[in-house]
């Protein structure tokens, strides 16, 4: 996809841009605001990665101009200040993800393609069943098979696996997790959420040659049938 | 019962003025009544021994010139004519006969040769004073007078004195209670301001009238106050944002170079010992950045008010949190016992998952391998209770206040991970909810109380299908 990258921290611009040219992106880079206004206008992007603090212009303000002209490119906004009130606000102001500083690579490319997929119009509808290798999830029956076996899963347990399906072969990081499968925005500050994952590859895995749930180190989680 | 009451109503300073001013005020009435009273007696009986004696002297010229039989006869005609009965004579020869008077005998006394007595003068207990001489022919006069006015008077002063006196004291309660009620009622806005503000809504003031007594410059002075503490807060919230941006920037560099040398030592290949150096260094880095991150929620959760909090059913938000942190405690073989009864609180429900989820970090990080965690959320009266009892090592009585501070760790938990603020931030948490909490022993294990004030159910019938 094409991205357009508005930071003015040259180290951060410098490392996004390589990351995800290395992921098979093509990326434009400017360091300020105005700037990225003007290539937002004019040129056509699938997602716009935004700093919130920038000369000129800041991203926020930038966002509500390109969302007054009509403009539903998808947006990511970085910014240091992470806390709740500023998330909701750069939500509000039309921003599709938040992102706080610091943030790992892997983290803002699996973001960044969550938001491609949710944006790409045509999508088939709501899948009933989703399948990742020998696992297999009903969503109307509730029920998830493994190499035909039954599983059996608790609903927050369901819930955790089906989001980690929807996501399947991407790395999901535990913030990520967080968000989508609790419904409360918080700092756990320990490992619960791997203790949780560590509960559900006890049911899916076990028994079987093949894992299917990793554990990314520094990043998060991924399933799928890569070794 | 009662000797309760008297010591609760007699604590407040106010009931203790009002109840001295009024027994002040009874005490000067009861003073200047009697000191009136004195003071009248005197007076009476000075005029009455002075009528006794003038009258006195004029028998006594009569008898003088006219000898004891027409003494007797002056007698007989005063009697007569004294009408009103307030008069006393008595006229007895030497032997003690009584020849003329009111008296069938002589009272006790009256055998002294002058001088002044006092004696009974009939059944209703009046008194008669009277001067008595015995005179150069050995006979004895007395000339006197009843006390009878004067107990008259007295009999009508005395219920006169209570009445007034009963009405002055329900007088002095009435005002007494007017009083405390006036104050009460202009302290009240200026309590409820101040305790809106401690609540978070920096923007509160007291009004404030156009008069200068104490009250006004009270609320002057305290609206000052607020302004001061406003501008302070506003500070701490603007430099803190900028601290945000100016630390967590490096940080976020410092970060990026690190994932990057790891990347290339990936690509280049490199020993397993530089790969975890680097890998440890971003956990490091990870962990000051979530220490940092702290910092600042609690900050913001310290700055931030109640105002919009609607009303949210904590047993669901309990119940939610329970089942997060139960893999956790029965990763460590125990579990969390959780009973959990409908209760509603205003509050916002991202927070008090935060202070719930960091009560359960301490609890199960503490407990003894093996052991339960007891969780209790009730509602009481006006208040909602959630208890959390663990069977680990407890917090020594002189350490449960300084664990709420910040970063503050106790000695023998240096090693075990954490970042000293997961206190601090349940103690903010709770303060902005209005919630009190309480650390004791639980012998064995540490008890933590959260008492939140409870919030009225918006509307029953949807808290019943809630429950249902």
């Amino acid at each position: 996809m094409r991205i357009l990258l508005v930071e003015d921290d040259a180290l951060i611009a410098s490392f996004v841009e390589k990351g995800l040219r290395e992921s098979g992106h093509v990326v434009d880079r400017v360091g300020d605001g105005v700037e990225g206004l003007h290539r937002a206008q004019t040129e056509h992007y699938d997602a716009l990665v935004l700093d919130r603090m920038l000369p000129g212009l800041d991203g926020l303000a930038l966002l509500r101009r390109l969302r007054e002209g009509g403009d539903a490119t998808p947006a990511l906004v970085l910014s240091s200040l992470g806390d709740v009130e500023h998330r909701v606000e750069g939500l509000r102001e039309g921003a599709d993800d938040y992102l706080a500083k610091p943030f790992s690579f892997v983290e803002l490319l699996a973001r960044l393609e969550g938001l491609q997929r949710r944006a790409r119009p045509g999508a088939p509808g709501p899948a009933t069943v989703l399948e990742v290798a020998d696992l297999r999830m009903d969503l109307l029956k509730r029920t998830v098979h493994r190499a035909g076996q039954a599983v059996d899963l608790q609903p927050r347990e369901f819930r955790l696996l089906e989001y980690l399906m929807r996501n399947a072969e991407r790395v999901v990081s535990r913030t990520m997790l967080l968000e989508a499968v609790w419904d409360y925005h918080f700092d756990p500050q320990t490992n619960v959420i791997d203790v949780h994952v560590s509960r559900l590859r006890q049911k899916i895995d076990r028994g079987h040659a093949q894992p299917l749930l990793h554990t990314v180190r520094g990043a998060g989680y991924l399933l799928g049938s890569r070794a | 019962m009662i000797a309760q009451r008297a010591s609760r109503f007699l604590a407040s300073g106010l009931n203790r003025m009002v109840l001295a001013y009024g027994v002040a005020l009874l005490l000067a009435f009861v003073a200047i009544g009697g000191l009136s009273l004195l003071a009248y007696d005197h007076l009476v009986d000075r005029d009455v021994r002075r009528t006794v004696r003038a009258e006195h002297e004029d028998l006594r010229e009569i008898h003088r010139d006219g000898g004891l039989a027409a003494l007797s006869r002056a007698i007989d005609a005063r009697v007569d004519e004294d009408t009103r009965r307030e008069a006393v004579y008595l006229l007895a020869d030497a032997r003690g006969r009584v020849l003329a008077g009111h008296l069938a005998d002589l009272p006790p006394g009256a055998t002294r040769a002058r001088g002044w007595i006092r004696f009974a003068w009939n059944a209703d207990g009046d008194e008669a004073v009277a001067y008595v001489e015995r005179l150069a022919d050995g006979a004895v006069l007395l000339t006197g007078h009843t006390t009878g006015e004067q107990q008259r008077v007295r009999e009508l002063l005395l219920p006169l004195a209570l009445s007034i006196f009963l009405l002055l004291a329900a007088l002095t309660l009435l005002l007494g209670w007017l009083l405390r009620r006036s104050l009460a009622h202009n302290l009240q806005a200026t309590l409820d301001t101040v305790d809106r503000f401690a609540a978070g809504r920096l923007d509160e003031r007291i009004p404030v009238g156009p008069g200068d007594d104490p009250l006004q410059r009270l609320a002057r002075t305290l609206d000052r106050m607020l302004d001061r503490i406003r501008d302070l807060v506003g500070g701490i919230q603007a430099s803190t944002d900028h601290i945000a941006h100016d630390l967590r920037t490096p940080l976020t560099r410092l970060k990026t170079r690190l994932e990057l040398a790891r990347r290339r030592i990936d690509d280049d290949g490199a020993t397993a010992a530089a790969t975890s150096a680097l890998d440890e260094a971003i956990e490091e880095i990870d962990q000051s950045i979530a220490t940092f991150n702290s910092l600042l929620r609690l900050a913001r959760i310290e700055a931030t008010d109640d105002r919009d909090d609607p009303p949210v059913a904590l047993d669901a938000i309990v119940r939610d949190a329970v089942e997060m942190w139960q893999p956790m405690a029965e990763a460590r073989g125990g579990s969390l016992v959780a009973t959990v009864a409908p209760a509603r609180v205003a509050g916002d429900p991202d927070l008090l998952f935060q202070l719930l989820s960091n009560l359960f970090d301490n609890a199960v990080k503490y407990s003894p391998a093996g052991s339960a965690i007891d969780v209790d959320l009730r509602s009481q009266g006006d208040e909602v209770r959630l208890t959390i009892r663990d069977r680990g090592p407890g917090i020594p009585a002189e350490d449960r206040e300084r664990v709420f501070d910040r970063l503050v760790r106790l000695e023998r938990h240096r090693g075990s991970p954490g970042s000293g603020l997961g206190l601090s931030v349940v103690r903010a948490i709770a303060a902005r909810h209005r919630a009190q909490v309480r650390l004791d022993d639980a012998a064995p294990g540490l008890r933590v109380d959260v008492r939140f004030p409870r919030a009225a159910a918006a509307d029953p019938l949807a808290d019943n299908m809630e429950e249902g």
